[in-house]
C-alpha cells in the first residue's frame, strides 16, 4: 500500500532529523564534560594579561538612541586588556548620533584609512575625547552587512567581534570568546551562546540576575535556543561543521573575512553567509583552520514576544538560510569538503530547508490518510510518536544537560516550566515553526521582497533596496 | 586637631573576587577596623553618595559596572568625600597602571598578588598622612 | 500482488515506542529531580566545608601560627581543600605564601599534588603544577624539567612556572627550552611566568642570538622570538643589548620587537633614526618609547611625529610630548599650535582631556 510507504517514508524522515539531534546532543555532552574539567583553573585568580590579542568590536546601529548609550557604556566595561569600540551609525534617522555625541565627547577626527571592501558613504568619523577606545563611523544608510564591512574597513586590529546593538555581554565574555583563538593558531571564527534575556533583571545595559520570562513564546523560544542554538551549535562546532554564527555575538580574524570579501549586503541572513563562505572558500584552498563555538552563556538579547514579530523573523531567517545555501551549492559534496560538505550542509539542505516542507506535508498527509481510513491506527500513532514523542524527548535531554552544565535556571519552578516548555514546543510550537519558515522558503522562491517586520519595542534595520 | 572617633575605624572594601574580599575583610578586621564590601562599581558610588560614614577605601580596579579608575575620578571630585584615602589594589600587569591610578587620585597603590601586612602598612600611612586634595589637576583649577 | 503488499505497522511496535518515549521522558524528569537534591544536599555540605577550613586558612594567611591541632580532612575532601588554598595562595605573596605553603604541607596535599601530576585531565594537571610550586621540594624539579620536551603549549608553562619557583637555577634550561618553541602563547606567558620573570629574563639575555660581523642581526627569526620572548616577560633591556636589532632597513617586524622593549634612558639617536620608518607600528613604537627615554632633543621628533597621517602615531606622540620631564601642558600646546597641524593640536588637547577624565 502506497500510504504505508509514504508513511514510513515520513516517520524515516523523523527518525532521521532526530537521530542526528541525538548524535549532536551528545557531542555536545561530551564537550560540556570536557568544557566542565576547566572550570577549577579558570576560577583560579590569576590576573588579567594585556597581552592578549586585541580585539575590535563592531555595533551596528540603526535608530537606537534609547539603548546605544546603555550598550556602548557596558562594553567600555568589558574585563578585557586592549580592544577597541566601533559604533558605526548606519544613517539613523532619530537622534542615535547626537546621543553619542553629548554622552562620550565625540569630536570629528580625520581619518586615513584603506577601504578594502567599498561601502555606502561615510559622513565621518568621531573619536571620544574621554575614552580613547571608542569611535563612531556615521555613514549613509546601508543595511547591517554593510556597516559592518565599514566597521572593518576601519578598525585596527586582527581580530574583530560583531555585536548587535542590542545585545547584553557579560563582562568576561570577551575574554571567553576568544579563547579558541589562544589554544588553536588555525582558528579563524569562534560564535558566542545567544540567551533570551527577556524575563531577565537588566540594568544599565549589564545582566543582574536570570529568569525566565512570564511571556509564552519567549519561554519557548528560550527552550528552541537551548536546544538548537545551543547544543545543536556545540555538537556541529565539535566537528568544525559549524555552519552559522550569530550576528549577536562572534569573533572573527579579520584577514580571512577581508580575504572572502567582507560581509555580502543585499543578503538577508549575512551572518550565516559568511560563514558558509569562510567554509566554502577554506575547504577549496585545503587551509586548514576552525570555527568553534562557545558553549558559555555570553550574549543575551531580547527576543520576539509576539506573534507577529516571530514569525517574521522566522520567515527572514529561512530566506537568509535559502540565500546563503543557495550562493554555495559548490560546498555540496565537494572534494574537499570535508564535514561542513558532507555532512553539514546536506543536513542544513535536508531538514532546514526542505525540512519545513517535508514534514508539514508528513503531518497533513498522514492525518488525512488515517481520517481516510488509508493507514491503520498503529502506523499513525507510530508517525506521531516519531515526530513529536522523540522531540519531546530530545526536549527534555535539552533541558537536563543544561541545568547539569550552566545551571541558569535552578529553581524547582523555572525546571518545571521548561520541562513543560519542552513538551509544548512539539506540540505545536515546531509545527507552526515549520509554517513560518515554509512562507519564508516560499517567499525566497518567488524573490518577493518582504519587509523584515518592526520589533513592536523599538527600531528595526530596514531591508536593503 | 580632630578629636579620634571613639568607634572603630571604618574601612569599605570594594573588590569583586570572593577570595580576596574575604581575606580583605578578615585581615582588616583583625586589625580592629570595620569593614563593609560592595562587589561592583555602582554598588559603591550608591555607597559613597550615601550618609555612613567611612575613613578608608580598599579599591580594586576590576569590577564590573563601572570600572575602579572611573569611580576615582567621581570621588575624588565629591566634595564630602574628596579627602578620602584609597588604596587602590590591582592585578592588571600593564606598564601605566600604577600612573594612571596615581593621576585618578589614588592615595595609595599595590599590585596583586598582595602581602596583607604590607597592605595593612600602607593603609595605616594612607590614614595617617595629612589629608591632600587629591583630585586631578583641571577640576582642581576649576 | 499479495506479496508486494507491505505489513501493517505492528501494534506492538506502536505501543514499545510510546511506552520507551514516555519512559525516557520520565527517566529524565527523574535524573533533574536528582540532580536539584543532590545540589541541595551538596549545598550545606560546602558551606560547612568553607566555614570550617577558610578562616583556617585565612587566619595563617593573614599572620597565624599554624595551629597544633590541625581539623580531620577527609579523603574526598581533599581536593576541594587543594583548590580553596591555591585560591587563596595566588591572592598573597611574601610571608603569608611561605605560610599558606607550610599549612599545606601539613594537611598532607603534597602527596595529593604529586599524584594528580599524572592526572588524565590537562587542567587538574595544571593545577597541580601550579600547587607544587608552593608544596613540592629539589625532588620534584628533575621530572619536571624532563617533561618540558614532550608538553604541549599551555602545559609547558605551568612546568616552567612550578619548576622555577622551586629551583631558580633551572632558569636557563627553561629559557633554552622555551626559546626553541614556536607555538607558545606569549600572552598566557606573560601571566604564568610573572613570579619567575626575573631569573628567567636573566638567563634569556644571556641567550642572545648571533650577531653579524657588522654588529646587525645575522637571522632574524632567533632574533623574533628572543625579543618577543622578553617582551611577554617584561624585561627591561638596554641598548646595547637591542642595538643590533634596531639598525635601520632591517625586517619592520623586528624593528617593532626591539623598540617595543625598549624603556630605557638614552639612546635616542637610535630611536629617532626609525621615525620616518614606513610601517606605522614602527612610528607608534618611537613614539612611546621617546617619552620614557625623556631627552628634550626628542621634542623635535616628535613634533614630527604628532603630525602623522595615522592616528596612532599621532596619538602616543602627543602622550610622549606631555610625558617628557620639564614640558608643562601649555608649553607642548604651543608648540604644537606653532606646527600649524589642527589635528595634532585636537590630539594634544584630547589626550590632556582624557589624562584628567571624566566620569
Amino acid at each position: 500500500m502506497t500510504a504505508l510507504v509514504i508513511t514510513w517514508l515520513m516517520v524515516g524522515y523523523f527518525v532521521a532529523l532526530h537521530g542526528i539531534y541525538l548524535l549532536l546532543t551528545l557531542l555536545a555532552a561530551r564537550t560540556l564534560l570536557r568544557l566542565q574539567r576547566y572550570r577549577p583553573i579558570e576560577q583560579l585568580p590569576l590576573a588579567h594579561s594585556q597581552l592578549m590579542p586585541p580585539i575590535s568590536v563592531l555595533v551596528p546601529a540603526y535608530n537606537e538612541e534609547t539603548t546605544i548609550t546603555a550598550t556602548v557604556e557596558s562594553l567600555l566595561q568589558l574585563g578585557y586588556g586592549e580592544f577597541e569600540v566601533i559604533v558605526i551609525n548606519d544613517g539613523s534617522r532619530d537622534q542615535t548620533l547626537q546621543v553619542l555625541i553629548e554622552r562620550f565627547g565625540l569630536l570629528p577626527y580625520p581619518a586615513a584609512y584603506r577601504v578594502q571592501i567599498p561601502t555606502q558613504a561615510v559622513r565621518g568619523i568621531y573619536r571620544s575625547v574621554r575614552y580613547p577606545a571608542l569611535r563612531v563611523i556615521d555613514k549613509d544608510n546601508g543595511g547591517k552587512a554593510d556597516s559592518l564591512n565599514a566597521g572593518i574597513n576601519a578598525s585596527r586590529y586582527p581580530l574583530f567581534c560583531g555585536v548587535d546593538a542590542d545585545s547584553i555581554l557579560e563582562r568576561d565574555s570577551l575574554q571567553k570568546v576568544v579563547q579558541p583563538f589562544l589554544r588553536v593558531p588555525e582558528m579563524v571564527a569562534t560564535g558566542g551562546t545567544i540567551r533570551a534575556a527577556n524575563g531577565c533583571d537588566v540594568r544599565g545595559g549589564a545582566l543582574h540576575r536570570v529568569e525566565l520570562p512570564r511571556n509564552p513564546w519567549a519561554l519557548l523560544q528560550v527552550m528552541e535556543y537551548l536546544r538548537a542554538f545551543l547544543f545543536g551549535r556545540l555538537g556541529w562546532s565539535s566537528v568544525n561543521a559549524m555552519l552559522i554564527i550569530s550576528g549577536a555575538f562572534g569573533v572573527f580574524r579579520k584577514q580571512t573575512v577581508m580575504d572572502v570579501g567582507g560581509y555580502r549586503t543585499h543578503t538577508i541572513g549575512e551572518d550565516m553567509e559568511l560563514v558558509v563562505r569562510i567554509h566554502h572558500h577554506l575547504r577549496a584552498q585545503g587551509k586548514p583552520y576552525r570555527i568553534e563555538f562557545v558553549p558559555d552563556p555570553v550574549c543575551w538579547t531580547e527576543v520576539p514576544e509576539d506573534r507577529q514579530t516571530l514569525r517574521n523573523q522566522r520567515i527572514r531567517w529561512q530566506r537568509g538560510l535559502s540565500e546563503s545555501l543557495n550562493a554555495h551549492w559548490g560546498l555540496l559534496f565537494s572534494r574537499r569538503g570535508g564535514w561542513p560538505g558532507w555532512v553539514a550542509f546536506p543536513y542544513m539542505v535536508l531538514f532546514e530547508w526542505l525540512g519545513p516542507l517535508v514534514e508539514l506535508l508528513g503531518y497533513l498527509w498522514t492525518t488525512w490518510a488515517w481520517w481516510a481510513g488509508f493507514i491503520s491506527g498503529q502506523a499513525f500513532s507510530l508517525f506521531l510518536l516519531v515526530a513529536v514523542g522523540l522531540g519531546i524527548v530530545l526536549s527534555v535531554a535539552g533541558v537536563l544537560l543544561e541545568q547539569w552544565s550552566f545551571r541558569m535556571y535552578p529553581t524547582v519552578r523555572q525546571m518545571l516550566l521548561l520541562v513543560l516548555a519542552a513538551v509544548v514546543e512539539n506540540l505545536g510550537y515546531r509545527q507552526l515553526n515549520a509554517w513560518w519558515r515554509l512562507v519564508g522558503l516560499y517567499r525566497w522562491a518567488r524573490q518577493k521582497e518582504g519587509s523584515w517586520g518592526t520589533m513592536k519595542r523599538k527600531g528595526n534595520w530596514q531591508a536593503p533596496g | 586637631m580632630m578629636a579620634k572617633p571613639l568607634c572603630a575605624t571604618h574601612v569599605l572594601v570594594v573588590e569583586d573576587e570572593p577570595m580576596t574580599a574575604d581575606l580583605l575583610r578578615f585581615v582588616l578586621e583583625r586589625q580592629g577596623y570595620r569593614t563593609s564590601h560592595v562587589v561592583d562599581g555602582l554598588a559603591a558610588k550608591a555607597w559613597l553618595q550615601g550618609p555612613e560614614r567611612v575613613d578608608a577605601m580598599v579599591l580594586d580596579l576590576l569590577l564590573p559596572q563601572l570600572g575602579g579608575l572611573d569611580l576615582l575620578r567621581w570621588l575624588r571630585v565629591q566634595p564630602s568625600r574628596a579627602l578620602l584615602p584609597v588604596l587602590v589594589l590591582s592585578a592588571l600587569d600593564g606598564d601605566d597602571v600604577a600612573v594612571q591610578a596615581f593621576r585618578a587620585g589614588a592615595s595609595d597603590y599595590l599590585r596583586k598578588p598582595f602581602n596583607p601586612d604590607e597592605l595593612l602598612a600602607r593603609l595605616r600611612r594612607c590614614m595617617e598622612s595629612p589629608a591632600q586634595d587629591l583630585a586631578p589637576a583641571a577640576s582642581r583649577h576649576g | 500482488m499479495a506479496d508486494l503488499r507491505m505489513p501493517d505497522v505492528p501494534l506492538s511496535w506502536a505501543l514499545a515506542l510510546a511506552w520507551t518515549t514516555l519512559g525516557l521522558v520520565l527517566l529524565m524528569v527523574l535524573a533533574l529531580w536528582l540532580l536539584r537534591l543532590w545540589r541541595l544536599w551538596q549545598a550545606p555540605r560546602q558551606a560547612r566545608f568553607a566555614a570550617r577550613w577558610q578562616p583556617l586558612l585565612l587566619g595563617v594567611a593573614a599572620g597565624d601560627d599554624l595551629p597544633e591541632a590541625l581539623p580531620v580532612l577527609a579523603a574526598h575532601e581533599r581536593w576541594p581543600l587543594l583548590l580553596l588554598w591555591l585560591q587563596l595562595l595566588l591572592t598573597v605573596e611574601g610571608r603569608s605564601r611561605v605560610r599558606l605553603a607550610a599549612l599545606g604541607r601539613a594537611l598532607g596535599l603534597t602527596s595529593l599534588v604529586r599524584k594528580r601530576l599524572e592526572s588524565r585531565h590537562p587542567p587538574e594537571r595544571w593545577v597541580a603544577l601550579l600547587a607544587l610550586g608552593a608544596l613540592g621540594d629539589g625532588q620534584d624539579v628533575p621530572p619536571l624539567m624532563a617533561r618540558l620536551a614532550t608538553a604541549g603549549p599551555q602545559t609547558v608553562l605551568y612546568l616552567v612556572r612550578a619548576a622555577l619557583m622551586l629551583d631558580p637555577a633551572q632558569a636557563p634550561a627553561a629559557a633554552r627550552h622555551l626559546l626553541a618553541r614556536s607555538d607558545l602563547d606569549l600572552a598566557r606567558l606573560s601571566l604564568l611566568l610573572r613570579p619567575c620573570a626575573g631569573p628567567l629574563g636573566q638567563a634569556l639575555r644571556a641567550l642572545q642570538p648571533p650577531v653579524n660581523s657588522a654588529k646587525a642581526v645575522a637571522e632574524v627569526q632567533p632574533w623574533l622570538c628572543w625579543l618577543r620572548l622578553a617582551h611577554a616577560l617584561r624585561q627591561q633591556w638596554p641598548l646595547s643589548v637591542l642595538q643590533p636589532a634596531l639598525q635601520p632597513g632591517l625586517d619592520p617586524e623586528l624593528t617593532l620587537a626591539a623598540l617595543r622593549l625598549y624603556q630605557g634612558e638614552a639612546g635616542d639617536a637610535v630611536v629617532s633614526a626609525h621615525a620616518g620608518h614606513s610601517d606605522w607600528r614602527v612610528r607608534v613604537q618611537v613614539a612611546r618609547a621617546l617619552g620614557t627615554i625623556g631627552s628634550p632633543q626628542a621634542v623635535p621628533v616628535l613634533l614630527g611625529l604628532v603630525t602623522d597621517t595615522q592616528w596612532w602615531v599621532r596619538y602616543r606622540a602627543a602622550q610622549a610630548l606631555l610625558r617628557l620631564p620639564g614640558q608643562t601642558p601649555e608649553l607642548v600646546l604651543s608648540r604644537i599650535a606653532a606646527t600649524g597641524d589642527r589635528y595634532a593640536r585636537s590630539m594634544a588637547e584630547a589626550v590632556l582631556a582624557e589624562q584628567q577624565g571624566s566620569v
